[in-house]
């Protein structure tokens, strides 16, 4: 009989792209297209997964699509959506779990396998122009983000006389984005940028993750 | 105050989010070692292993698995061992003599758990022993007066929680023989503890008049005559009662 047992996995976080997604896309076309901003912008960004997602996930080049205004102010504001489908950094994860039974206490070797990581962020906030040099062509400026999001998930899981487990899902996520970046009007329509942000975020019914990202974009004014 | 709440802000998002991963997926886990596995003379196998590096969180538990094949996995004749330093040993005994056996540490941490390299031993077994003594076969005596009894039908050894133990009764005494790590040839020390390590026995009797346990640091000589049968021999082994001490001498063949 078993008398206590425990077990430990890689950091479990979940799936499924939540219907939020359409909505926030959406949005960001319709500010994006009115022509009272009508100002968009890509950027092609290495998403850097640090801590216990940097353990799980590799890096990963992705496109953030951007609605960016110029600096006309010494504020701008900005909002973002970027998907990402990331790789497990490992095919197996090695596990381990306790078992103490009637064999005594035991170490049990167990494994995770990861067939799906995606990754959706919505993000909306401001950057501030701290300098502006060259007639105001070269901006450099910190940023805040507020962002939004989901993360899906499949994985199976298994220790030995534990247990054995397959998740499907999604959980939605929401946390902050400090960016530093020096952008470069080339004239009133165009300019481009180069930043580097890094972020934390909570994930609903998991724990609190972070990352890096450093991207060079450029942005357009109609 | 909105700077502050800012600027706090900023750094708890800076703080968070430093940790760089690691290049090497291998460098989260323990790095660990087989460092040798060494033949007894009383037939058990020492194994001792060397944490070379913890990985990214502290080890949390360490040992060894032992196996005929020649990869064992961490449940193959599991054993958790101590780290004392960056070492840590296990003692393995009840080796088929004629069997390859394959040694392999381990150790675990937040993270997982990951092996060292795997040793291989063969032929184990014991020094023969040869007892001091030769008392009456099938006998006992406590050493009170009584004569020396006659055992009659001797139980079989069982294990539990890597104890041998086994009743052993004559007509006037009722002989609890507990064998730590199993039971091979070799010369074990008499302990009092309930649950005798590896290399240990705890003799204790029952006699209608006296309660006794043998005195830690006696011999116990047991030569493994087959597979299932052993012979088991004791030579004045002292265990005292109030002031009293006497001497405790026995030898029989048990089967399992």
């Amino acid at each position: 009989m078993v008398m206590s047992e425990h077990e430990r996995t890689a950091p479990g976080w979940a799936t499924g792209i939540l219907p939020l997604k359409g909505v926030l896309l959406t949005a960001l076309v319709t500010l994006s297209v009115s022509p009272a901003a009508a100002q968009i912008g890509i950027k092609l960004m290495q998403f850097r997964p640090t801590g216990d997602l940097g353990y799980v996930v590799e890096r990963k080049w992705t496109p953030e699509f951007l609605y960016i205004q110029d600096f006309e102010e010494k504020t701008r504001m900005r909002a973002s959506f970027l998907y990402m489908n990331l790789q497990p950094r490992l095919d197996t994860f090695p596990t381990t779990g306790l078992i103490s039974d009637s064999n005594g206490f035991r170490v049990l070797p167990g494994w995770q396998t990861f067939s799906k990581i995606n990754m959706y962020l919505i993000t909306g906030g401001l950057d501030y122009a701290v300098v502006e040099l060259f007639d105001y062509d070269l901006a450099l400026y910190p940023g805040l983000d507020i962002i939004f999001g989901g993360i899906g998930m499949e994985y199976e899981s298994y220790t030995p006389e534990i247990s054995s487990s397959g998740f499907s899902g999604g959980f939605m996520i929401g946390g902050l984005r400090l960016r530093l970046g020096a952008e470069w009007a080339f004239n009133d329509h165009f300019g481009a940028n180069l930043e580097w942000s890094t972020a934390t975020y909570y994930q609903e019914e998991g724990g609190r993750y972070t990352f890096n990202d450093l991207g060079i974009g450029v942005r357009y004014q109609f | 105050m909105k700077h502050i709440t800012l600027t706090a802000l900023a750094f708890a998002v800076l703080t968070q989010a430093c940790k760089k991963p690691l290049d090497e997926m291998a460098d989260y886990y323990p790095t660990v070692r087989t460092e040798s596995v060494t033949l007894m003379p009383n037939g058990t196998v020492k194994v001792v292993g060397r944490i070379l590096s913890e990985g990214d969180a502290p080890v949390e538990y360490v040992g060894f698995c032992a196996d005929t094949t020649a990869k064992p996995e961490m449940l193959d004749g599991q054993a958790i061992a101590e780290l004392n330093g960056d070492q840590f040993t296990a003692i393995y005994s009840g080796f088929d003599p004629y069997a390859t056996y394959y040694f392999r540490s381990w150790a675990t941490n937040e993270h997982g758990y990951s092996y060292g390299n795997v040793l291989s031993l063969d032929s184990i077994a014991a020094v023969p022993v040869e007892p001091p003594c030769m008392p009456a076969n099938n006998t006992a005596s406590i050493g009170t007066g009584t004569p020396a009894q006659t055992y009659y039908p001797i139980e079989a050894p069982e294990e539990y929680f890597n104890v041998w133990s086994f009743q052993a009764n004559t007509n006037a005494h009722f002989i609890t023989y507990r064998f730590g790590g199993g039971m091979g040839t070799g010369i074990y020390t008499t302990t009092t503890n309930m649950d005798p390590a590896p290399g240990y026995a705890r003799i204790s009797f029952f006699s209608g008049f006296y309660n006794g346990v043998l005195a830690s640091g006696s011999s116990v000589y047991m030569e493994q005559l087959s597979p299932t049968s052993w012979r088991i021999t004791v030579c004045q082994a002292p265990w005292t009662t109030g002031s009293s001490t006497f001497y405790f001498n026995t030898r029989f063949t048990v089967n399992s």
